[in-house]
């Protein structure tokens, strides 16, 4: 018979927004239940994946899925677990297990501007979030002081209390770059990282493994495997290898249970006070969608149909060329600078903002596979990798995508995984948004390719954009029951007692990485969520 | 076919690279150089092609092992293409493989280049034989160090490489990262459980 689980939270997806919501609740004295669908991750075993894997490009080869929670994959070929329909690809890696797929992020942590979250009031596009930028600000600190971000400027983001740690010094090579670019009007700057540059929380300082994306070998990134060890530790119950795939509902719209099926295909019935989903960007909702019954037929949390809707990420173009002189790219850590100037202004009624990111990573794979398909060998491919390598400058733009709701996660009606639930069609489409953000940021790579006297600059095309694993959009958040999922408390409009945060609800995605947006918004649901256990929510 | 002179590689160059690079990094992957020196009989041809096309004179023993193994594996007549292309190559002295190769010596060099630079065998389905002692990192190790190695000091990456030094001109400390149990190719992860335990996270 199957065991009976129950708790005053029951907490789905054990990434870094469920684990340190988690956290705050149990702290709080509540009985909080932890639901992973993965496996537990260990960093060591991580690192020698890393080490001995043929593909060393591919950030989900130190974590292998188990077959009962697949992950997308594309290298070396697409395995079709996303399933694309649209015109464009949507190629989203994420990670199915306990601490979720901030084991494979670069640590970037920016706030939002304040002007991101009033896209259609200054601008007319987009959506406005039903909250400010001032409400939220005690919980970006809250989730900044968990994390150990490091920085110095605010970047516009206005604070009320200072980064935890000082800023990581950059990169010789960066420093030059700021240094020539400033003339040109271009702001290189040290970028917030979940990254400790001094000894903090019982974790070193960085020391440039330069390899944060897969697996930072000494935890000086933070990542949600740390939050989810801090919610055990702290008494939290956490069950990994159980796949949610349904969410019960009384007919007045009450959330009773999760059902999860085990490792042995064994089906589980979990029941709570209240629920709260963290799975990410794509699984939550596909959970909300397969949640349906004759009180519910579009699924749980799905009356306006949003469910799944106006899925949004940072579509992204690049550059790459030889400086005219040795920078040394691939020293200290992958993503510590980049320019922030370009974020706001009027064009964005026409077009994408742009944030510009140097990528640090070590461009020596790069340029050897490179070498080597066109058919150096000896003493000449050595030559040209040692000058390569020295000079090789590598920029990233991210692009605004805007909520539409026409891009979108749907259950595929054909095609299951090994557990019998159903896999997720995706459709996306670049709009001429993101297209005309791509020409701006054609004309800044174009001068700082000129400035940095740059040889054999190479730019990726219009209209083919890399995928940055930012997943927003797909629960929208909103004042209206109508056409959003949840509220200004992340509380569902459908249901008093389910609660959905990360960067799922983000009512925009503006041009930075996600997750301290998506982690912050989770810990002020927990607060909500408490509220609510004590009667007053 | 004639017999083709085998020869230990443990000159004094081959045990010196073996030994830096052991002193160079600490140990963790299975392809770093064992803590003691090896010496592997390996075919004269396949030594010396591999210097050709490496631009190297002392190549890593434990690496030209480990793609011989799976060229000996893999290619037919390994021995005689060997020679084949050896005596192609010497025709050219060129800097890219001449357009000219036959398709099947063209693969072989390709086969040979990759292991070397980028640890890595086969294209059907590929494996890694090599890491911290490919070729290529090997070439930059006076400026960067493979991803996931450290020289163990934080903000060195604020000053350029020192002249003729390794990275920021510090040696490696000997517990810039824990050395963690190799783990084989078929990725054999331990069993995943149901419940965790504070001491399955902790492990």
């Amino acid at each position: 018979m199957a065991e009976s689980l129950s708790a005053d939270v029951v907490v789905i997806g054990a990434g870094i927004a469920g684990s340190l919501a988690a956290l705050k609740m149990v702290k709080a004295g509540a009985s909080v239940l932890m639901l992973e669908s993965g496996p537990e991750i260990k960093r060591d075993q991580a690192v020698e994946y890393f080490r001995n894997s043929p593909f060393k490009g591919d950030f989900t080869e130190p974590y292998p899925p188990e077959p009962w929670a697949p992950q997308p994959k594309f290298i070396p070929v697409d395995n079709e677990y996303l399933i694309q329909k649209g015109p464009d690809p949507y190629r989203a890696q994420y990670l199915r297990g306990i601490g979720g797929t901030t084991w494979h992020w670069a640590g970037q942590a920016f706030r939002l501007l304040p002007n991101d979250m009033r896209l259609h009031s200054l601008y007319g596009v987009g959506r406005d979030w039903p909250i400010s930028y001032q409400q939220l600000e005690p919980w970006y600190c809250e989730a900044e002081y968990q994390m150990g971000v490091s920085g110095d400027a605010d970047l516009s983001s206005p604070r009320s209390r200072p980064y935890p740690l000082p800023g990581i010094p950059l990169p010789y090579g960066f420093e030059r770059l700021k240094q020539r670019l400033a003339p040109l009007g271009y702001e290189v700057g040290i970028g917030p990282q979940a990254r400790n540059s001094q000894p903090y929380d019982g974790r070193p300082a960085c020391c440039g493994n330069n390899n944060c994306m897969p697996i930072c070998p000494i935890d000086a990134q933070y990542h949600g495997g740390i939050s989810a060890r801090k919610a055990l530790d702290a008494g939290v119950r956490v069950v990994a290898n159980a796949v949610v795939y349904r969410i019960e509902s009384d007919p007045q719209g009450r959330i009773q249970a999760v059902h999860y099926l085990d490792r042995n295909r064994e089906s589980h019935r979990v029941t709570g006070r209240c629920f709260v989903l963290t799975a990410n960007g794509l699984e939550s909702p596909k959970i909300l969608l397969l949640s349906t019954s004759s009180h519910h037929p579009q699924g749980i949390a799905n009356r306006s149909g949003m469910v799944g809707r106006n899925l949004m990420d940072h579509p992204g173009s690049s550059v790459e060329f030889y400086a005219d002189e040795p920078v040394w790219f691939g020293r200290g850590p992958m993503r510590p600078g980049s320019i922030n100037n370009l974020r706001e202004g009027a064009f964005r009624r026409t077009r994408s903002a742009v944030r510009i990111d140097f990528a640090n990573t070590s461009p020596v794979r790069y340029l050897t596979e490179r070498l080597v398909r066109q058919g150096f060998y000896g003493k000449a491919l050595n030559e040209k990798l040692r000058w390569q390598a020295e000079r090789f400058v590598l920029l990233k733009s991210l692009l605004e995508m805007l909520p539409e709701p026409d891009n979108r996660v749907t259950l595929s009606q054909t095609k299951k995984d090994a557990w019998g639930i159903p896999k997720l069609e995706v459709y996306y489409r670049f709009p001429q948004y993101v297209h005309r953000g791509y020409d701006q940021a054609a004309a800044d790579f174009k001068r700082i390719v000129a400035q940095m006297g740059g040889r054999d600059a190479a730019f990726s095309p219009r209209g083919v954009y890399d995928n940055n694993q930012h997943i927003t959009g797909t629960m929208i958040m909103g004042n209206d029951p109508e056409n959003s999922v949840v509220n200004a408390e992340c509380r569902a409009h459908d249901h008093p007692n389910l609660f959905i945060a990360g960067t799922g609800i983000m009512p925009s995605c503006a041009t930075v990485n996600s997750t301290l947006t998506g982690t912050a918004l989770a810990l002020m649901m927990a607060d909500n969520v408490l509220k609510t256990l004590r009667g007053a929510g | 076919m004639p017999l083709t002179r085998r020869r230990l590689l443990a000159s004094s160059a081959g045990l010196l690279a073996a030994g830096v690079l052991t002193r160079w990094l600490p140990g963790g992957a299975v392809n770093a150089a064992a803590p003691q020196a090896q010496a592997f009989l390996l075919p004269d041809n396949f030594l010396l092609l591999s210097r050709q096309l490496t631009g190297t004179t002392s190549p890593d023993p434990l690496l030209a092992q480990r793609l011989h193994r799976w060229l000996h594996a893999t290619v037919e007549d390994l021995d005689y293409n060997v020679d084949r292309l050896t005596a192609l190559l010497a025709q050219e002295n060129g800097q890219t493989l001449p357009a000219s190769l036959p398709p099947d010596l063209q693969a072989l060099a390709h086969m040979i280049i990759s292991g070397w630079y980028l640890g890595v065998v086969g294209s059907e389905h590929p494996r890694c034989i090599g890491f911290e002692n490919i070729v290529s990192y090997q070439l930059v190790r006076d400026t960067l160090l493979p991803p996931s190695y450290a020289p163990g000091a934080p903000n060195f990456w604020t000053q350029p490489p020192a002249e003729g030094s390794q990275v920021g001109g510090l040696p490696l400390a000997a517990n810039a990262n824990t050395p963690a149990q190799a783990i084989v190719a078929d990725k054999g992860y331990p069993a995943a459980r149901q419940h965790m335990t504070k001491e399955s996270l902790h492990g």
